[in-house]
């Protein structure tokens, strides 16, 4: 070839085409192995995403999903790079009991060899059952005690980020010993959102298709109640909760949790401003607005008329003490303390749902509710 | 009886003298002001049916504790500091807070593990322990004001009773649930909110003893503040005088922390303010004015809790200790 402009034109498309097509492979190979991630019903503190070959767990510090704080991957390949490997399944320590109760749902508490502590336990296959009482006790009385959880020997942790000292003990125990999930389910506003988190443990303990239509059930069960409570044309109840403690009182706001399921049980909370916290009000604003309330649910320390007298007698301002219509979750309180309420109604927040749905109807059969009783 | 009071320069003493009427008229006049303000309810639904009695049941009682709490707390700081002879003595130093801050953490705490059956017993009862916790210590601190004849050894006694019952209570802390704590931290807080109408007498009867022992020993308690000397010269007895003020500033620190919990800086900024005014360590014109300045800060401070931030409500201690600490530390960079 004589003629160098051609001879560069030629070298060029040359060198085009093969960049192309070495271009071309690397876009394949990264579409092979591209991460798909499953995008969640209600839950915002985790993702789940899978590859051919590959599942990821992505764990979040908040709700948007801006602070990661743990990604795991397990399946065919041995490394993947920002990945933790998942961790045998062998010894789980769990440090909430609403994760031993969904590990228990799934059937996987044969895995578990330590708890927080046993008496919060309320699921029927662990509590009071000889399984619950082989189970080490880390943390029975508040903070962990690290010699107790060195013992249990675990493969992998299941800890909640509410208390930073037990976030440095962990961590300090873990060096190269043990995988921490940090789940913050707690912190889910909406109550399906705290259920889901049944996938995102049915992925790590090799069970997502039964946790997945687990779910899909309570799901279902908590929307068709959902529309139940919309079809009613009757006065929407106005609705209050917690109580008075040394004068304060906490009010939910709106997109809390309880707040939540109010609106879908058809009732409304009062003085639910935007947020996901709690305002702090005195019991001189609270009166004020609560006066007029319907019904009081959550009373907290309180499970008597006669102990949210004794905290402020003031209360009885509000028509829903003066009515008897104050309810709270303590029918299936336990003497050791242990309250279905907290983690079976995580679980299970479509019960939580109906009986709310059966109070703010006024429809109370002897065996209507789960979870309520009516403070007597 | 011979009067004895503390003395100031002459020529300071012309130089006050003229303002002196113009700054305490201002006090009564941020009293008026605040106790007004207060007392203008804020509630969004006045409207509604039975807000007249949330009024008198709510509203009326937290503004009447915050003066009649304010005024007995800066009483309270006055005779502590006359005991002492130390300008930075307050409820805290004797031990009483922390002893009101031990009995109201084992009815919150331990409450149920010694048979009281239900944990809103533990509400019913707080004020009842903090005034118990408080009353130990003042018995303790009686019994031995006897042996103590130094000052400092009484201070060391209080200051000691306060490390032991803080210590007591951080070992029931260890062991208590999230309730429990949240319970114990809202009490911790302070607030006039918590106090009931049938309470306020009370808080009014333990204010009214302070001011008999103020007013009834005031010229003592000056000799006193010039040295033993001074009060053997006027025919008193130190020991006497002493047990007064113990019992004075002590029963109204415990009945005003058992009713509204720990409410800081009032008994310490309060008798400074008056002095400032006054220009005077005399107990006589500074019973009345130390009483306005207490009754003006906790009143203030009810008013930035409530109405600083729309639907929320701020500790109490927290906005005391914010105005307080830069008035103490100007008030002291002035001298």
């Amino acid at each position: 070839m004589k003629n160098p402009f051609l001879l560069l034109v030629f070298t060029a498309i040359l060198a085009a085409s093969f960049g192309l097509g070495g271009c071309g492979e690397k876009q394949r190979a990264a579409g092979k192995n591209q991460i798909v991630w499953i995008k969640n019903a209600y839950a915002q503190f985790f993702r789940l995403g899978y590859t051919a070959s590959d599942s990821f767990l992505e764990l979040f510090a908040d709700e948007n999903g801006e602070k990661v704080i743990g990604k795991f991957h397990w399946g065919k390949s041995s490394h993947v790079s920002g990945y933790q490997p998942r961790g045998s399944m062998a010894r789980i320590v769990s440090l909430s009991s609403i994760q031993s109760s969904m590990l228990a749902e799934l059937s996987a508490h044969k895995t578990l060899v330590g708890v927080e502590s046993q008496k919060y336990i309320a699921h029927p296959s662990l509590s009071g059952t000889p399984e619950l009482k082989r189970l080490a006790e880390v943390a029975p009385d508040g903070p962990i005690i690290p010699e107790k959880l060195a013992l249990c020997s675990p493969t992998i942790v299941l800890g909640t980020l509410s208390s930073i000292d037990d976030k440095q003990t962990i961590e300090r125990l873990s060096l190269n010993k043990f995988s921490v999930y940090w789940c913050q389910n707690h912190l889910e506003n909406h109550p399906l959102g705290r259920s889901e988190w049944l996938i995102a443990l049915g992925w790590i303990c090799g069970k997502p298709t039964q946790a997945q239509e687990k779910f899909n059930r309570i799901r279902a069960d908590y929307e068709s109640l959902v529309e139940k409570a919309k079809a009613i044309k009757s006065e929407t109840p106005t609705v209050i909760t917690n109580c008075v403690y040394n004068g304060i009182w906490f009010v939910p706001q709106f997109s809390s949790f309880v707040s939540q399921l109010i609106r879908d049980a058809g009732g409304k909370p009062i003085s639910a401003e935007a947020g996901s916290g709690s305002n702090v009000i005195s019991i001189e604003k609270a009166v004020g607005l609560f006066a007029q309330a319907d019904i009081w649910i959550n009373t907290d320390l309180c499970i008597s008329l006669n102990c949210l007298r004794s905290s402020d007698p003031r209360v009885a301002h509000i028509k829903a003490f003066r009515q008897g219509r104050v309810y709270h979750f303590n029918k299936q309180l336990q003497t050791n303390g242990s309250n279905a309420y907290w983690d079976m109604g995580c679980i299970y927040p479509n019960r939580i749902l109906s009986d709310l749905f059966h109070i703010f109807q006024n429809n109370l059969q002897s065996d209507s509710l789960n979870y309520y009783d009516i403070c007597r | 009886m011979q009067d004895h009071k503390p003395r100031i320069s002459q020529a300071s003493k012309v130089n006050r003298r003229g303002r002196r009427p113009r700054l305490t008229l201002l006090l009564l006049a941020i009293f008026g002001l605040v106790i007004f303000v207060d007392l203008e309810p804020f509630s969004p639904r006045w409207d509604l049916p039975g807000a007249n009695a949330i009024f008198w049941d709510l509203h009326f009682p937290r503004v009447m504790a915050a003066a009649i709490g304010g005024i007995a707390l800066a009483w309270s700081g006055l005779m502590m500091q006359t005991l002492f002879r130390n300008p930075l003595a307050g409820p805290f130093l004797i031990g009483i807070t922390p002893g009101a801050t031990f009995g109201v953490a084992i009815v919150t705490y331990l409450g149920s593990q010694i048979g009281l059956d239900d944990s809103c017993t533990s509400f019913a009862l707080q004020p009842l322990a903090a005034l118990g916790g408080a009353f130990l210590v003042l018995s303790i601190q009686l019994a031995l004001h006897k042996k103590l004849t130094q000052l400092h050894a009484l201070l060391l006694v209080g200051l000691v009773l306060g490390y032991f019952f803080g210590a007591a209570v951080d070992i029931i802390t260890q062991t208590a649930q999230a309730q429990q704590v949240k319970q114990f931290v809202m009490w911790g807080m302070g607030g006039f909110d918590r106090v009931l109408p049938s309470q306020l007498p009370i808080l009014a009867v333990s204010a009214s003893i302070g001011l008999g022992i103020l007013l009834l020993n005031r010229h003592a308690f000056n000799a006193y503040l010039l040295g033993d000397i001074h009060v053997e010269s006027a025919g008193k007895s130190i020991k006497n005088l002493r047990l007064w003020l113990i019992i004075g500033s002590a029963s109204m620190a415990a009945i005003v922390t058992a009713y509204c919990g720990p409410v800081s800086f009032v008994g310490l900024i309060a008798p400074h303010i008056s002095r400032k005014i006054n220009a005077t360590e005399s107990h006589g014109p500074n019973i009345l004015t130390t009483a306005f300045a207490g009754a003006a800060l906790t009143l203030t401070a009810d008013i930035l809790a409530n109405q600083l931030i729309a639907n929320s409500i701020l500790p109490i201690n927290a906005i005391l200790s914010i105005i307080g600490a830069p008035v103490v530390i100007f008030m002291l960079a002035r001298k």
